[in-house]
Formats: C-alpha cells, sequence, structure tokens
C-alpha cells in the first residue's frame, strides 16, 4: 500500500503547506508519532478535512493504523453533526487534535480504511466503502497512465473530502511526488502566483474551474514549470475541451480528461492527450487493470462500437459497496462490478464517449431530453448556463447571459417542445457544492421557490417585455394576429402540468370553461373541430393537425 | 361558409340575448317576458336559460362523467370555485365603491330574502348555481353507481323530482317578491341538460325525440307558451339535441366564437359597463349603444384578462 513505509521515499519533498516543507522521511516520522497508531482496537474517525498539514499526517496515519476515516467538508457542522448521530464515531479530528467521544468497539469490517459521501456535502448520510487495495490500486494506475515522477509537485487547492482532491494526493505520494497544499482557489488572482512559486507541474480541475480560469484569461504561457492539467469531475464542453487542449499543446503541456466516480476511488477512465484533439468528447480508455464495458436494458454486453448502453466498470478499485447505517460499516464486498448509471458508447478506436446520465435525462412530450446536450447546445450560442429540470420544465439558470429567450426560443423549436416548458433563471451567483460541481438540487429548489416570489412577480408586470407580449397576447386573442398554435402549445398552455401526449383533454379534467377556448383553437389549428374531439388523446389531435384533419 | 359547434354557437346567441335584453330593459322596461313585448318591444327574454340549459349539459359532460367519487367531487367544487370567485370578487367591489354591505349577498342567499341586490350584475345567477352545487356535492356521491350505469335513467328521475319542485314550487309558494330567482325553479332547466347530453351521446333518435318532448312540455307546464323563454329553450334544446354543427358566415363564426368564449366574463361584467357608459358619456344614447358597449366592453376585458394571465404565466419564472 502506497501509505506504508513512506520514508522510502527518504529526501524528497513530501507536502508544501505554506511556508512549511517536510521531507516524505519527516512524514512518516509524524506519522508514526500519530496517536492514531496507539488506538487498541479499529476505530471510526471522523477527520475535519483542511488542505493543511495535520490533516494530511492525520488522514495517513489512519490509513496506517487501519482505522476507518471519514473526511467531513469543515463548512457543513450540521451536516456533520448529523453524520455523527448516525454513525457514532469514535474520535474526531479537528484543528490538530483528537477528541474521542467514546471508546466503544464498534462492529467494522477489516478491510475498509475509508468512507466518502456519494454527494457534495449536501446531507445525504450515504458513504461509499473502500478498502486500502482500492485506493492503492487506484493511485497506482493514476500515476501509471500519468507517468507521475517523484520529481512532480501538484497544486491541490481541490478539497480533501472530494474523491478528485484526494485521488491526487494518494496518486503522488504513491510515486514520491510533492504536494502543495492551498486554500486558495481558481478564482483567486493568487493562484497563477502559487502554480509560479511553487513551480507546480500539475493542476487539476472540474468543468467549473475551468470556465473560471478562462473568464480570468488564464494563459498557460505565463507557467512554464506545467507539464500536465488534468480535468475531471463532470462533461466538459467540447469547445472548452479543445480549446484547453490547443492551448497545452501550444506549452508542450499535457491535457488530460478524466473520468471517474467515487465509487471507484475514483477514476474510471482517462483520454490519452494524442486523441483530445480528434474526440474531445471521449473519456478515452480504461484505466492500468480496469475494465469499462457497456451493457444494454437486459444486461448483455454490447459489443458493436456505436450503439448506447450503460458503462459498467470493473477492476481492483471498485468499492466494497456503500454505507447508510452503522450497520453497514461491518459488512464487506457487495459489489463486484459497477454500474455507473451513466450511458455511452464506444467507437472503433475503443474510445469510450458519455451521451449522457441517466439522471440527466428528462422526458417531455414523450421525448427523451439529455440536460448535459441542451447546455452544449447553449454553449455553442455563446450562453454559459446550466440545465436541470424534470418531467415537467426545464431549468435554465445563469448568472447573466444575453437574450436567453432568443436562445430558448431557438432551442424549443430544435426539439420540437413547447417554449414554455422553459423556465429561464437568472441568479447572482451559481450554486456550487464543495467539490465545485454545480448543486443542481439548489437551483431547482430556487426555482421553486421563486415560482412562489409574489413581489418579484408583482415588480415582472412593471417591465417593458412584459407589456410588449401583452399587447401581442391581446390582439392574438382578439383575432387580429395570426395565432401559430399548435395543438401541443395550446395544451400545455391550458394544462401546464401536463407533459403526456396519451391524455384526452376529459381526462386531463378539463372543464366547461376550457372546452370552450380549446374547442375554438382547434377549430383554428387543424381546420375543424374533430367530432368528440374532448375524449380524443392529445396525440391523435397532433396527428390530426400534422395530417390536415384526417386520422 | 364555416361551421361551428353548436353548443358554442347556442351559448353566443343566449348571452348577446341577454345582454340585448338587459339593454333594452333598462331603457324601456321595468320588467319583461310576455310575448307582447316581442312584437311591440324588441325583448329578448329566455338567454339565461339557455345559458342554464347548456351549463347542465356541460356539467353532465364534464363533471357527471367523472370515473370515480372523489373526481366528481373534486370536478363540482373546481366548477363551483370558478362561479363563486370572480362572483364574490365583483360583489366585494361593488360593496365598496357603492358603500354598501349586506350579508346575505355576500354569503350568495339573498336570492331567498329579498329581490333587491347591491351588486350591479345579475347575481342571482351565481347564486342559483352555487345553491344548486352545494345540493348536488351532497347528493350525488350518493348516486354514483346510478350515473355509472344507469345516466340516462337518473337524469330522467332528476327531471322528474326538479320539474316537481318547480311546479310546486310556482303553485304553492309566493315567491314573486324573490322574482321567482331561485333554485328549486331553475334546477329543472340545468337538468334537463343533463338529459339532453346523454339522449345526444347514446345516438339514440328515439332519445332525442324523448328529451325534446319532455322539455316542450315542461316548459309549457312552468313557463306557459306565452313566454319568450319558451321559444328560447324549445329552439335551444331542439338545436342541442339534434345537430352537432350549425353551418354560418366566416365573419359571424369569428364574432361568435369571441363571444362565446367571453360568456362568463360578459355575464358578470355587462350591467357594470351600462352604469360605466351612463356616468362617462355626456350625450344621450339608445339601447343598442347600451347593447354594443356592454358586450364589447366585456370583450375587452376578457381578452385583456386572458392575455395577462397568460404572458404572467409564460413569463412567470425570470428572476431578476
Amino acid at each position: 500500500m502506497f501509505f506504508l513505509n513512506l520514508d522510502r521515499f527518504n529526501d524528497n519533498v513530501a507536502i508544501i503547506s505554506g511556508s512549511e516543507e517536510i521531507t516524505y522521511r519527516e512524514l512518516a516520522k509524524k506519522i508514526n508519532n500519530n496517536s492514531a497508531l496507539k488506538l487498541p482496537f479499529k476505530s471510526l474517525v471522523f477527520i475535519k478535512a483542511s488542505n493543511d498539514l495535520e490533516t494530511i499526517v492525520a488522514y495517513l496515519s489512519n490509513l496506517v493504523a487501519g482505522n476507518i476515516i471519514y473526511l467531513y467538508d469543515s463548512n457543513n457542522k450540521s451536516v456533520v453533526n448529523n453524520l455523527i448521530d448516525i454513525y457514532n464515531p469514535n474520535y474526531l479530528f479537528e484543528n490538530g487534535e483528537y477528541t474521542t467521544l467514546h471508546s466503544d468497539k464498534l462492529s467494522l469490517h477489516s478491510e475498509t480504511v475509508l468512507l466518502l459521501s456519494t454527494s457534495g456535502s449536501t446531507g445525504t448520510p450515504k458513504f461509499v466503502r473502500l478498502t486500502g487495495s482500492n485506493i492503492d490500486s487506484n493511485a497506482a494506475a493514476i500515476a501509471d497512465y500519468l507517468e507521475l515522477r517523484p520529481s512532480d509537485r501538484a497544486l491541490l487547492h481541490l478539497k480533501l473530502h472530494y474523491s478528485f482532491g484526494l485521488s491526487i494526493l494518494n496518486s503522488y505520494m504513491s510515486v514520491g511526488a510533492s504536494v502543495v497544499l492551498t486554500n486558495t482557489t481558481a478564482m483567486d488572482a493568487s493562484f497563477g502566483k502559487l502554480i509560479n512559486k511553487h513551480n507546480i507541474t500539475s493542476f487539476s480541475g472540474v468543468p467549473f474551474i475551468f470556465q473560471t480560469l478562462d473568464k480570468a484569461s488564464f494563459d498557460l504561457s505565463q507557467y512554464p514549470s506545467l507539464r500536465q492539467i488534468t480535468q475531471a469531475g463532470g462533461k466538459m464542453f467540447k469547445d472548452d475541451v479543445l480549446r484547453w487542449s490547443k492551448e497545452s499543446i501550444k506549452n508542450e503541456i499535457e491535457f488530460f480528461v478524466m473520468y471517474g466516480q467515487t465509487e471507484a476511488a475514483p477514476r474510471i477512465s482517462y483520454l490519452p492527450p494524442k486523441y483530445v484533439e480528434q474526440h474531445p468528447d471521449s473519456i478515452g480508455v480504461a484505466i492500468p487493470n480496469g475494465e469499462i464495458l457497456l451493457v444494454d436494458d437486459k444486461k448483455n454486453i454490447i459489443r458493436e462500437p456505436n450503439v448506447e448502453g450503460e458503462l459498467v466498470y470493473r477492476g481492483p478499485n471498485v468499492m466494497q459497496g456503500y454505507a447508510s447505517s452503522l450497520d453497514d460499516l461491518a459488512k464487506g464486498k457487495v459489489v463486484s462490478e459497477l454500474y455507473t448509471g451513466d450511458i455511452a458508447k464506444f467507437n472503433e478506436l475503443g474510445l469510450f464517449t458519455i451521451v449522457g446520465r441517466s439522471s440527466r435525462f428528462v422526458k417531455l412530450f414523450g421525448i427523451r431530453i439529455n440536460l448535459d446536450d441542451l447546455e452544449e447546445y447553449f454553449n455553442t450560442l455563446g450562453q454559459d448556463v446550466i440545465c436541470t429540470g424534470d418531467d415537467t420544465k426545464i431549468i435554465v439558470a445563469h448568472t447573466g447571459v444575453s437574450n436567453p429567450n432568443a436562445a430558448i426560443s431557438k432551442l424549443s423549436k430544435k426539439i420540437n417542445i413547447p417554449e414554455t416548458c422553459f423556465q429561464n433563471m437568472q441568479l447572482k451567483v451559481m450554486p456550487i457544492l464543495s467539490n465545485n460541481k454545480v448543486d443542481y438540487k439548489a437551483i431547482k429548489s430556487l426555482a421553486h421557490k421563486n415560482n412562489k416570489n409574489y413581489f418579484r412577480i408583482f415588480k415582472f408586470i412593471f417591465t417593458k417585455s412584459f407589456w410588449k407580449d401583452y399587447f401581442k397576447e391581446l390582439f392574438t386573442t382578439l383575432g387580429f394576429l395570426d395565432k401559430s398554435l399548435t395543438v401541443k402549445k395550446l395544451f400545455f398552455r391550458e394544462f401546464p402540468d401536463n407533459t403526456s401526449e396519451t391524455a384526452s383533454f376529459k381526462e386531463l379534467g378539463g372543464d366547461s370553461m376550457t372546452y370552450v377556448t380549446i374547442s375554438m383553437e382547434l377549430d383554428e389549428i387543424i381546420g375543424f373541430l374533430p367530432e368528440r374531439w374532448e375524449s380524443l388523446s392529445i396525440k391523435d389531435l397532433i396527428e390530426l393537425e400534422s395530417k390536415g384533419g384526417e386520422l | 361558409m364555416k361551421t361551428m359547434d353548436v353548443n358554442l354557437f347556442i351559448r353566443a346567441l343566449a348571452i348577446i340575448s341577454v345582454v340585448f335584453n338587459h339593454a333594452y330593459i333598462d331603457r324601456y322596461y321595468e320588467a319583461y317576458g310576455s310575448v307582447e313585448d316581442v312584437f311591440f318591444g324588441l325583448s329578448l327574454a329566455g338567454g339565461a336559460n339557455v345559458l342554464l340549459l347548456i351549463s347542465g349539459f356541460n356539467f353532465a359532460e364534464f363533471i357527471m362523467s367523472k370515473s370515480d367519487v372523489s373526481s366528481l367531487k373534486i370536478s363540482l367544487v373546481g366548477f363551483a370555485k370558478k362561479i363563486a370567485i370572480p362572483s364574490l370578487l365583483l360583489t366585494v367591489f361593488f360593496f365598496v365603491i357603492l358603500s354598501k354591505f349586506n350579508i346575505y349577498e355576500l354569503l350568495f342567499i339573498r336570492n331567498f330574502i329579498d329581490n333587491d341586490r347591491i351588486s350591479k350584475f345579475p347575481i342571482w345567477y351565481p347564486q342559483v348555481m352555487l345553491q344548486m352545487l352545494l345540493v348536488l356535492y351532497l347528493i350525488l356521491p350518493l348516486v354514483f353507481g346510478f350515473i355509472q350505469s344507469k345516466p340516462w335513467g337518473l337524469s330522467l328521475l332528476f327531471l322528474m323530482i326538479t320539474i316537481s319542485s318547480a311546479i310546486i314550487g310556482i303553485y304553492t309558494f309566493e315567491l314573486d317578491m324573490l322574482k321567482y330567482k331561485v333554485p328549486q325553479l331553475y334546477a329543472w332547466v340545468f337538468v334537463m341538460g343533463w338529459v339532453f347530453y346523454y339522449a345526444k351521446v347514446s345516438e339514440s333518435l328515439s332519445k332525442k325525440v324523448f328529451a325534446f318532448i319532455i322539455l316542450a312540455l315542461s316548459c309549457i307546464l312552468i313557463i306557459g307558451p306565452y313566454d319568450l323563454n319558451f321559444y328560447w329553450l324549445c329552439s335551444a334544446g331542439y338545436l342541442l339535441v339534434f345537430y352537432k354543427t350549425i353551418i354560418i358566415g366566416k365573419f359571424l363564426k369569428k364574432i361568435l366564437t369571441i363571444v362565446a368564449q367571453a360568456t362568463f366574463i360578459i355575464f358578470l361584467f355587462h350591467r357594470f359597463f351600462f352604469e360605466v357608459l351612463e356616468k362617462l358619456s355626456p350625450f344621450s344614447y339608445g339601447y343598442l349603444t347600451l347593447f354594443f358597449f356592454g358586450i364589447f366592453a366585456s370583450i375587452i376585458l376578457w381578452a385583456s384578462a386572458t392575455s395577462f394571465s397568460r404572458i404572467y404565466k409564460r413569463n412567470l419564472e425570470s428572476v431578476g
């Protein structure tokens, strides 16, 4: 295991934290002296995850001791307190000190050493259970394909409680390379200065960080020490990948696109830099000693290229299983392979591409919509937005783009979904999780709250765009303007909560008042009013519309 | 020429007649209804009963056709709300601008107390409708099984009961002072709508003929042949039960389409607009001006409210 006998790397610089610099020999000494190694039995230890030396020492010490560690986000005390109630840890490590919570022996599996949360501190008590072999094999695999050297130096700005951040620490330590700890983020002006100050050879980021650096006009040519940049933690837009790749090549930097899940400790695949330009949306190939397959709905392996299926991963880094309670920590391996929930395909070169996450699909009017694709579409229009939603509405959230309604209008025509299914939402700040991923749940919650914000709604009435639309609608209602209404739009207007095409007017709870309105409009759209139209499904009415009135 | 749904055609004509009649009455008459007025005046009284007939028809189609009791109740309550809320708001509006108040009128039961009203709209209609809906809310769940299995028979049974209550009401109680604006005198028209609906959907000619005959006989018994309401109801019933569509000119259809959609708003607000014209017009005017003003102002109001509501909902989610 990489974390054992770290003194084998002698006087290589292990950690730089502020002005403090310690070698592997010194680090090993600190670990040996750590009280984690003096505990009478295997314990559960919650460690406050700060990017500092004490946290690293505590983490490594407890790994060596064989305890089970949970690194918690220091900004979320209430979440941690909830987790402490559920899991009843023996010790708490924070601010350089251990606090004993109790001395009872817990029923803990002998191989489990690390618990990672599956979400970015949203409070869910669900953990991924990992063994020493899981993290060791993954660290070795990452070091292998990145060809890490002892002279490398990574900038660790990602949080340690995040699997991506932790994997950087693990993989660099596995080869005796250096890690520079910092709480500086990509949004800080001093981020670039740090790279030069410590001759950083590699930094990593999630898509949001790269977007932030783009906005700050981050110029790679200013950082001659860099030799690698790695991207993971979500799908980056193709254009962004290409741009970063081009800039990296220009500056003799290798740009790696990577993919993984916490459940795989976390790395699953990587895209070799030589393929990035030709296949910027690919996640590449499995990491060394790992295997990626695709399966269909019936769990049969897909062997043909360009056929979509669920991505399944096999390898020594696949977790033991999940934990939702203390009892689960006694369990061993219950998972043999990892069903990722991502839909993917592979090409003739064997490079995999994620088509979408199953949770990133919504279904409106019978049409399956990939929210990532929508984001990509907006991106091609130069609009930096986040799309989320459910089977009734698509939320388009942004912090200020020009004329989003026009883009929404274009998109709605393109994918044949009524414009009113889209909710345009401008935010002051995009909600981000502590792992720097977009907080979709928070966006949905904000969207829901905004609908109840009556003052904001009242204010809207005094805008120019409201009155422009109002008069246009007034003249249309009175028959002076063409309505350009379709059956789909009509029913969505009258029944905004319904996105199913199999329902009829009666089934949707239509009454005599809406009957009048809809029958008038249908008469205009189809050319006549179909007999017993109120019992026909929306789908049948759409068909009538397309066939000019004949079914 | 274009075809128009007969239900909507009748609805449009009915509301036009209501507004016209009120415009005419406001200018020339205190009361209306005798056949002499057809010749010596231009009363078109009868539209309100036709609207009630259509309401009953639609009630049977959209509410009584629900597949379970709870859906029936929910739909019934929803329908009642759509009548009650705007009527209540309008009532309160008139209380405020006229600085008057009447608790019975606020509770929609004044039709049982006297024939006066503060609100400048035909409040008797929502009063009668809501009172009927309340009774139906209590009774219909009890006979839900029959609605599903024997709707035609049940509607005939209800019709007999309501006709009886109307006859008893007319010949037994002194309802003159209430101007007969009580539900027991109108329920039969509403239930007649059910009978017509079930006759129509059965596609049985004999049922349709039977329904029409029942209507004519009921009208003779309750209204009498010397009342324009009789002719209105029989004509409307005839069209409703025997026809699905009617052929009319394109321009006329366009006008009637808008009127049909705005029916409820026209019904609620035309009298208010009569008052507005009365207060604001520096010129004298006849009943036709009053009629057109009442109709068009109500249509503009309906179109404005509809447009506002649609734009509001469409743009609801823009966040500052």
